[in-house]
């Protein structure tokens, strides 16, 4: 049972949590009690399962001294710990109007009974394992209410830092009424030590609301993070979400955007750059409840040296999501011999009047493109990581907030090296 | 500039070169002909050195140097040029981003700075006007999307801008309609010069009526069998390939 | 408009669903260690062969049905069917076609393979399993003239021992799965192939199957030895009576293919899907794989349009170097038939191709799934896949799915793999009707083009039938 792995964390959730949160933590660690730890022979778990999973010293603190810090996007970046909102980097230093964010702790007691409604909302189509684990550890908890017919330019860039060797944290977005805005949530190694990050977000997107929401997941090779990002679509709603992992020792994030009614519309993209013994896992439901709803979704990866990605998109059309559009697309590369590559893009249709579309490919980077390159005298190296990164730039043009973009872009490159270093080697 | 002597090469076991010759000055445009399959394209990939194209035995000087002792990048960065028959289409690289690394890599093997961004466009423009390709294809994927013509004139630019010494044009005329070869071949005839020196691989006499050879000479069987000045091509377009069976 | 007329199309009734009226010698339902004996016993079996079942048996008696699948139906109770039927008449063996029951040869007239014309007509040669005994075996000098085996898998445990003990089971291990162990254990009879070096089969061989008496499973095994360079075509049709009760079909065929060897396997399954309102209809759990050497081909075909459960994944590892595999499936749903169905492609050997192309059609309120696996193992350097699985659903309240798992361990390995969904828009059946053709046999027309590539798969005769099939399982599906 995975329980008892936990029940540090969860007796320390339980002692910091606010009164009204008490029972969810409680509900959630009965369940764990009587959850086993997934292993190969759970369907959602195969490929990575998380057999042998320990929890960190929960007392090992070695301080954020060699923390890199997080770059500066020219957005409202605020660092978020246990001491509370510290302000960052260029920004004005202060919330735009339209935007509230709120820990937990603070809430009154009518806007506890509103997140506590909120709370697995969003997640509810997908009974797993991520919701019920932040549930019974929740650490840091934040609310961030977007007001109607907000119109925010500049992002709210969220980095999220602890100095321990444990971060459990859950956001909630509401963004109300045509209301635009752009999140970017940021998690990055916090620990020199052997480190766990859990963490789910829901972001419930009132009727013609616009959101941008960028998930970084940037992290040293000594870290485990376990998340979700869970997201309900109302009405003419329109959700740009996008996904970038590396780094991480191993690293899982379930998306399930649902499409609660019609004419929404959401773009998920994701590009993942693993490497060294790295896994990087995608585990993404696209539940497509109501009728006129499209959806986009791509993800791209390079995979290096000894890592292991996997990618399971599904799209599940409910019975009278009529005239759904849904297109899904997995494209990897892998560049060395012992680099693996499981991927699963599944479609559940229930409805006749739709049009859904997948494909998936597996291949190495192309001989001829090398070849090509070094022809024009261009380094077999420099030409791999050219042709690397042209394979998922395309996926960063999608991201509309330029320094984002152009900083991504960035890592993405210098990762590439990395990523086809082993493959010319011979 | 080039000498290539008793080159004997192969490809997937199949030998296909045997025993080539070929002797090539600064300046010169040589025109290779022969029918298909006599190792024509052959010829060019090894000379650019394409790997599972193996060298049996021979040799290849490039201005003094072993060309078959040099890394395909290293052959490009001192100055070989091959503009491929079927240039292939590399997705989510842009040409003007391709274009600068080749061009700055060229220019640091001979120990030159990189170009600035503002002469390198200046250039890249002026290339693209040279082969009326318009400027937007630098913005797109390296080949991709673009059509067989469009292809070859992007190969052009590409020679334009490297300013290479040994230009190999890999029948850089299939598929082109008389109004696209022209242009190719003005783009070609713009840059002979005294010290640059042109192999033209064809199997038509049509493009040797806008670019004039030196030297012109069959290729079959993987040898040169008979060599000869321009006239020699208009005989083999009167009389086709079809003699070479007994002369060779 | 439209809907209607597609309604009015797929209401007819099941042909091949009528019972045939003679005595049978059948067991009493349920299962233990004494009817293996007494199956075994009746064949005349080795005792290695006993103790291989018993021990498929009891390593059976600890698995549990596989859950996975998207299908739904009650547990099945194993020990209210009976394990071994044998028409009475046959319990003396007919040595020719003459000594066979003739009430026996008018059902297999029935479902159109009368076994005189269609052996001298067709040129095929028919071993027909009627419940689960191999009746009668045309050809058989033909085909022991070019060294050809093609006997029931009974009288090849007797005759050619040792083959069949080097190749039963090495390709579904017993304990593969559930329903393999428990066609391993009480399996009845089946088809045994052995093509020799060399050996171009002179003939395509096909095996109809039928299942007549009432509450009996039928568990064939078919082995198709492929010997180096040889090649062999082998169709297999099924069909089952009417009956209100659902009924158990859980076979087990394996495929070697040794160096160089080719062999193609077609299937037309027609198996009684049911009717209407979803009573009845057989639940038709099959393991099907074939292990390609070196340079060797296997080829999957099926057209499944029968059926009220189908769980069924015929596979091929590919072990040797530049081996072939490929999968080429129609799988067709009706009313509340339920398929999961695919292939698995497993990549051992260096250059190895595979092909999947998987067309579902599903109409009425059933539910169709792809189900494959392409797998790169680490050896399988320059290996490539090509997946493409589509779907069309006619009607709204059926419903398609597609679940491929794909994973690569290979650099150099290709994988590609597209799908699609599509429905018989009302447009396209405007357009048909605006030129004069009406709605049945535009969606039939729509469905044939839409399940082309497979059909050019099978051989001729069979691509006729299984287009015919098509039209006569999606009668009433414009709706």
């Amino acid at each position: 049972m995975i329980g008892p792995v936990f029940e540090p964390a969860i007796a320390t959730a339980r002692a910091e949590a606010p009164n009204w949160l008490r029972p969810k933590i409680d509900v959630a660690a009965i369940t764990l009690a009587a959850t086993p730890i997934p292993n190969r022979k759970s369907e959602h778990w195969k490929y990575a399962p998380l057999t042998g999973l320990a929890l960190p010293d929960l007392q090992a603190a070695s301080g954020p001294a060699d923390v890199e810090p997080a770059p500066d996007l020219a957005a409202c970046s605020i660092v978020v710990t246990r001491q509370g909102l510290q302000f960052s980097g260029s920004g004005s230093g202060q919330l735009p109007p339209g935007i509230d964010i709120r820990p937990f702790a603070d809430l009154s007691e009518d806007e506890a009974a509103r997140v506590l409604d909120l709370m697995g909302e969003a997640a509810k189509d997908r009974s797993g394992l991520i919701a019920t684990l932040s549930d019974a550890t929740l650490g840091l908890g934040y609310w961030i209410d977007i007001a109607d017919n907000a119109a925010i330019d500049k992002p709210l860039h969220l980095i999220w830092q602890d100095n321990g060797a444990w971060l459990s944290v859950r956001l909630l977005v509401t963004a109300g009424r045509h209301s635009r805005a752009n999140i970017i949530e940021h998690f990055s190694t916090v620990s020199s030590v052997a480190s766990q990050q859990h963490s789910v977000t829901e972001l419930f997107l009132s009727a013609g609301a616009n959101l941008d929401y960028c998930r970084l997941n940037i992290h040293r090779n000594t870290e485990v993070f376990l998340g979700g990002v869970f997201a309900k679509l109302s009405r003419d709603a329109t959700l740009n979400a996008f996904a970038y992992a590396a780094g991480a020792k191993s690293c899982r994030n379930e998306w399930g955007l649902t499409f609660a009614e019609e004419g929404a519309h959401a773009e998920l993209n994701g590009v993942y750059l693993p490497t060294g013994r790295e896994v990087v896992d995608f585990h993404t439901t696209l539940e497509h409840a109501a009728a006129h709803c499209t959806s986009e979704e791509t993800f791209r990866g390079i995979i290096g040296d000894k890592a292991n990605a996997v990618f399971n998109g599904r799209i599940h059309i409910h019975p009278n999501a009529q005239k759904t559009v849904a297109q899904l697309s997995n494209k990897n590369l892998l560049t060395s011999d012992q680099a693996q590559v499981n991927t699963k893009p599944e479609l559940e249709i229930y409805a006749n009047d739709v049009q859904c579309a997948h494909g998936a490919t597996v291949a190495q980077i192309n001989d001829e493109a090398i070849h090509y390159c070094r022809t024009r005298g261009i380094a077999e190296t420099v030409a791999a990581q050219l042709i690397g990164v042209g394979f998922v730039v395309s996926l960063f043009d999608r991201i509309a907030y330029e320094p984002l973009r152009e900083w991504l872009s960035e890592q993405a490159k210098q990762r590439c090296l990395t990523l086809v270093a082993g493959n010319t080697s011979e | 500039m080039l000498s290539i002597k008793e080159l004997r090469a192969s490809v997937e076991e199949k030998t296909i070169l045997q025993g080539l010759s070929l002797n090539i000055a600064p300046g010169e445009v040589h025109a290779i002909m022969g029918p298909n399959g006599a190792g024509k394209s052959t010829l060019g990939h090894v000379l650019a050195g394409r790997p599972g194209y193996e060298v049996l035995s021979g040799s290849v000087a490039f201005e003094d140097q072993d060309l078959l002792a040099m890394e395909t990048e290293e052959r490009a960065q001192a100055g070989l040029f091959l503009a491929f028959q079927y240039p292939v289409e590399i997705p989510g690289v842009s040409n003007m981003e391709f274009l600068k690394a080749s061009v700055d890599a060229v220019r640091d093997s001979n120990n030159l700075e990189p170009l600035d961004s503002v002469t390198f466009m200046k250039r890249a423009r002026e290339a693209c006007k040279a082969v009326n390709l318009s400027i937007d294809f630098l913005k797109r994927g390296v080949n991709e999307g673009f059509s067989g013509g469009e292809k070859k004139r992007n190969e052009l630019m590409q020679m334009m801008l490297l300013e290479p010494k040994l230009c190999i044009l890999d029948e850089t005329d299939s598929g082109l309609d008389i109004d696209a070869l022209q242009v190719v071949a003005a783009g070609v005839n713009a840059m002979r010069s005294a010290d640059r020196s042109f192999i033209v691989v064809t199997h038509y006499q049509r493009l040797l009526d806008y670019i004039q050879p030196d030297f012109v000479h069959v290729l079959a069987g993987g040898k040169i069998v008979r060599s000869g000045g321009k006239e020699l091509a208009l005989e083999l377009e009167s009389k086709g390939y079809a003699w070479l069976d007994g002369a060779a | 408009m439209a809907n209607e007329h597609i309604n009015e199309v797929i209401e007819r009734e099941y042909t091949p669903g009528f019972t045939t009226n003679i005595e049978s010698d059948t067991l009493p339902p349920g299962l233990d260690e004494s009817v293996i004996r007494t199956i075994s016993a009746r064949k005349e079996e080795p005792q290695w062969l006993l103790e291989w079942r018993l021990d498929a048996y009891r390593r059976w008696l600890e698995m549990t049905p596989p859950e996975w699948a998207q299908v739904k139906y009650p547990p099945i109770d194993h020990n209210a069917i009976s394990y071994f039927s044998m028409p009475k008449s046959m319990a003396d063996k007919p040595k020719s076609l003459d000594e066979v029951d003739p009430e026996l040869l008018a059902t297999y007239e029935k479902l159109g393979i009368p076994l005189h014309e269609q052996a001298m007509l067709a040129g095929v040669a028919v071993d027909a399993v009627f419940d689960s005994v191999s009746v009668a075996t045309t050809f058989r000098e033909n085909l022991a003239e070019a060294g050809v085996i093609f006997c029931s898998i009974s009288e090849a445990a007797r005759e050619y021992p040792e083959l069949v003990k080097q190749y039963l089971g090495s390709v579904v291990p017993k304990t593969d799965n559930y329903y393999a162990a428990l066609n391993s254990a009480v399996y009845s009879d089946g088809s045994f192939v052995y093509i020799p070096k060399g050996v171009r089969c002179p003939m395509e061989l096909s095996t109809y199957f039928r299942i007549n008496e009432s509450n009996t499973g039928q568990f064939e095994r078919t082995l198709i030895i492929a010997a180096e360079g040889s090649h062999v075509s082998y169709l297999e049709g099924c069909t089952a009576p009417m009956r209100d009760e659902n009924q158990l079909h859980a076979a087990v065929v394996e495929l070697i293919a040794l160096d160089d060897a080719e062999i193609k396997y077609s299937t037309v399954q027609n198996w009684y899907p049911g009717d209407a309102e979803g009573k009845g209809g057989i639940y038709n759990f099959v393991t099907k794989r074939g292990v390609a050497h070196h340079r060797a081909k296997i080829s999957w075909t099926q057209v499944e349009t029968g059926s009220a459960v189908t769980w069924k994944y015929p596979s091929c590892v590919l072990k040797g170097d530049d081996s072939i595999g490929e999968f080429y499936s129609v799988a067709l749903t009706h009313n509340h038939q339920q398929a999961d169905t695919g292939t698995k492609m497993i990549h051992l050997g260096r250059n190895t191709k595979s092909t999947i192309i998987s067309k579902g059609i599903s109409a009425g309120q059933s539910s169709n799934a792809y189900r494959g696996l392409v797998r790169m193992s680490p050896r399988a350097v320059g290996a490539r896949n090509y997946t493409q699985c589509d779907s069309l659903l006619i009607g709204d309240r059926c419903a398609a799915h597609t679940f491929p798992y794909i994973e690569s361990k290979q650099p150099t390995a290709v994988i590609e793999h597209e799908a699609t969904t599509s429905k018989v828009s009302d447009d396209q059946l405007y357009l048909c009707q605006q030129r004069g053709i009406d709605p049945e046999k535009a969606v039939s027309m729509i469905v044939n083009g839409f399940c082309k590539e497979v059909f050019k798969e099978l051989p001729m005769e069979f691509a006729m039938e299984a287009g015919k099939l098509l039209e006569v399982s999606l009668e009433g599906s414009v709706g």
